[in-house]
């Protein structure tokens, strides 16, 4: 099978589905001629024109109302937020309206938007510019959030994003954007809600998100050498969550660990860890532990932003902790 | 009075904390409030302060030493003592909990879970006998109808997992089990002429039956010994196809004494005083037997049961207690 990059595949799904809908469009800033800074909507504009790839001015609450208004009029708005840390600025239109018109208008408005944005850090972007953000607009009913953590992932979970006709929010890893993946050249969707169990294994699931899931088929590899059998699975959407896959896991192997690239508290490790505690109890013979960035803006100096996100190395670490018995945060 | 300054708990959780620093020497004046020492635990160091005025009689641990939860580890007296003393914990007679093997690295505010998680403390059963283990290995061994305190008593470290249960079903059956399910037997024999003479006395005041009379007596001896507050009695009298059951019979004067329902048993009482049967070692049933049998002009008593329904103390008192009652059967009634 070929392999593409993760732009290619954004790229390739965003192009196939606006020559299947003439009602979808691109918006956002540095879409058109310049592809946006790293480059995935390039040759867009020269096939659909400028009508349909819209380049706006930096105004970030502008173009999301702009988008949010032509949803609920009858188009496909795909809406390119360049740095996932400024869903800041648009989160009373995506929060407030695009998540909330449907139910409060009874069901005669729809908003079949797609807001395509990133995460993940290393990248020496500093504080502003590194967020992971998902787990706030997960937190809003009404919103759908994907999560591709590959080409593959990309390219199907664009194209159901964008057949959706309630809010998608997906999220790319920044990071990821040159990592090849086998795509097929058929046309294929993935399904919202449904996990992928990437690695099989019996002693300890490994749930991971976006880049993570990397992270956590490299712990895996680790873990195999010394022994011990990993289970990778990624959940592909977080909203909605595909909770019987991941009990499934939970159920057979005992021992969870979650990692996410979003801040360790209040997060989607949380989240998931939670659900997994009670509705997998009986099934735990160790703690359901969370693994998320630090606590802390993410540092400009690159020694410091490398320590503050997950490794497959400390998340070996805690995969032997696990296993070994070891009571974790003694009581 | 002297006051006894203690190791507070800090924490819901914490079993041991560790003196940083004393504030105050021996023979110093302390008002409330003054910072008599530091203490750390696994969260933090705080101060505690004094809740007492008076002055330091005596130290009893030193600075650096880990003292339990609620150990006293200080006196302060009303009055300025003559002799003030400092000892240290290690020095003294009672057993002093060991300093933490591991150590306790400075654990900061945050979870910085992304790094190495902090070290954990070595797993210590908890103070209150709790036993630590995950739910999966709670929910096996209810399953497969094993006991987590067996591991307990072999020694096995908490919290326990899902793979010591293959320790537990690979044990060899304890002294303990095979104890539990052998039939111990204590026979002890009486007169009959008192309880006889008891019978004659009673039917001129009130008509109660025999079955009654003999599962107050029985209660009664059972509770003496075991001090339960319910005892159930069932009372079978195979000679008469009779059985009745009583619930707490000794408690209710002997003329309203009412049969009904009563569980769960407490003892069986098998009445076999009006057959030909002088003796037996009958038992294995869900509850002791106490069997009442004739053999010329005493009653014979045999009472049977397993460790795990009574204990010997038990059984001794409660069969030596109801002999006496048939023997003297007045004493019931005072």
């Amino acid at each position: 099978m070929r392999e593409i990059t993760l732009s290619q595949a954004v790229n390739e799904a965003l192009a196939e589905e606006m020559r299947r809908d003439p009602t979808t469009f691109i918006i956002g800033e540095d879409v058109a001629e310049a592809g946006t800074p790293f480059k995935v909507l390039s040759g867009l504009v020269e096939e659909f024109g400028t009508e349909r790839v819209v380049d706006t001015p930096i105004a970030e609450p502008g173009f999301m109302g702009i988008a949010v208004g032509a949803a609920m009029t009858g188009a496909r708005p795909i809406v390119d937020l360049m740095f996932g840390d400024f869903i800041f600025l648009i989160m009373d239109q995506l929060c407030n309206q695009a998540a909330k018109t449907h139910y409060m208008s009874g069901g005669r408005l729809s908003v079949p938007l797609v807001l395509r944005t990133n995460l993940g850090a290393t990248r020496r972007s500093a504080a502003q510019h590194s967020q992971s953000l998902h787990a706030l607009v997960a937190h809003i009913p009404g919103l759908m959030v994907a999560m591709p953590s590959s080409a593959y992932e990309a390219k199907g979970l664009m194209k159901t994003a964008i057949r959706e006709n309630n809010p998608v929010v997906i999220f790319e890893d920044k990071l990821m954007y040159n990592d090849k993946a086998p795509v097929p050249e058929e046309e294929y969707l993935i399904p919202f809600g449904v996990a992928n169990v990437l690695r099989e294994g019996t002693d300890i699931t490994l749930v991971g998100t976006s880049s993570m899931v990397q992270v956590c088929q490299k712990a895996a590899e680790i873990l195999a050498a010394e022994g011990i059998s990993a289970e990778v699975i990624d959940p592909r959407t977080i909203v909605p969550l595909d909770e019987e896959g991941l009990l499934k896991s939970a159920k057979k192997t005992s021992r969870v660990i979650v990692v996410d690239e979003g801040h360790q508290s209040y997060g989607v490790t949380a989240e998931i860890a939670s659900r997994i505690n009670e509705k997998a109890f009986y099934h735990l013979d160790a703690p359901v532990l969370r693994m998320g960035a630090m606590d802390v803006p993410v540092p400009f100096s690159p020694a410091l932003e490398d320590i503050t996100v997950p490794t497959p190395e400390n998340v070996a670490e805690n995969a032997r902790r696990l296993m070994s018995g070891e009571m974790i945060h003694a009581a | 009075m002297p006051h006894d300054v203690i190791m507070p708990a800090l924490g819901m959780t914490q079993d041991t904390g560790l003196i940083v620093a004393w504030h105050k020497q021996p023979g110093d004046a302390v008002s409330v409030g003054d910072v008599l020492f530091e203490v750390e635990t696994d969260k933090a160091t705080m101060e505690v302060e004094a809740a007492h005025e008076g002055f330091i009689e005596t130290l009893l641990a030193g600075d650096g030493e880990e003292a339990p939860v609620g150990q006293v580890i200080a006196v302060i007296s009303q009055s300025k003592p003559d002799n003030p003393t400092q000892s240290r914990l290690s020095e003294s007679d009672a057993p002093a909990e060991p300093v933490a093997d591991v150590a306790q690295e400075p654990v900061t505010k945050q979870d910085t879970a992304s790094e190495k998680m902090p070290p954990a403390a070595p797993p210590q059963a908890a103070a209150d006998g709790r036993i630590l283990a995950s739910p999966k290995t709670r929910r096996l061994a209810l399953e497969q109808g094993l006991d987590l305190s067996d591991l307990v008593a072999d020694g096995v470290a908490q919290p326990f997992h899902v793979r010591d249960l293959e320790t537990l079903k690979n044990r060899p059956v304890a002294s303990e089990a095979s104890r539990g399910d052998r039939l111990s037997q204590l026979t002890a024999s009486v007169s009959k002429a008192g309880f006889a003479g008891f019978q004659n006395w009673l039917a001129d005041k009130a008509d109660v039956p025999t079955n009654a009379i003999l599962a107050a007596f029985a209660a009664a001896s059972l509770r003496a010994a075991n001090h339960a507050e319910v005892i159930n009695i069932r009372v079978d009298q195979p000679t008469l196809a009779a059985t009745a059951a009583f619930a707490n019979p000794d408690l209710s004067p002997l003329s309203q004494i009412s049969s009904g329902e009563a569980m769960p048993v407490s003892l069986i009482l098998r009445d076999l005083s009006s057959s030909r049967i002088t003796g037996s070692a009958t038992g294995g049933a869900e509850a002791p037997v106490l069997t009442l049998c004739e053999d010329g002009d005493a009653f014979v008593l045999t009472l049977n049961y397993t460790h795990q329904q009574a204990d010997d103390d038990v059984a001794i008192q409660l069969l030596d207690g109801f002999a006496a009652r048939l023997d003297e059967p007045l004493r019931h009634l005072l």
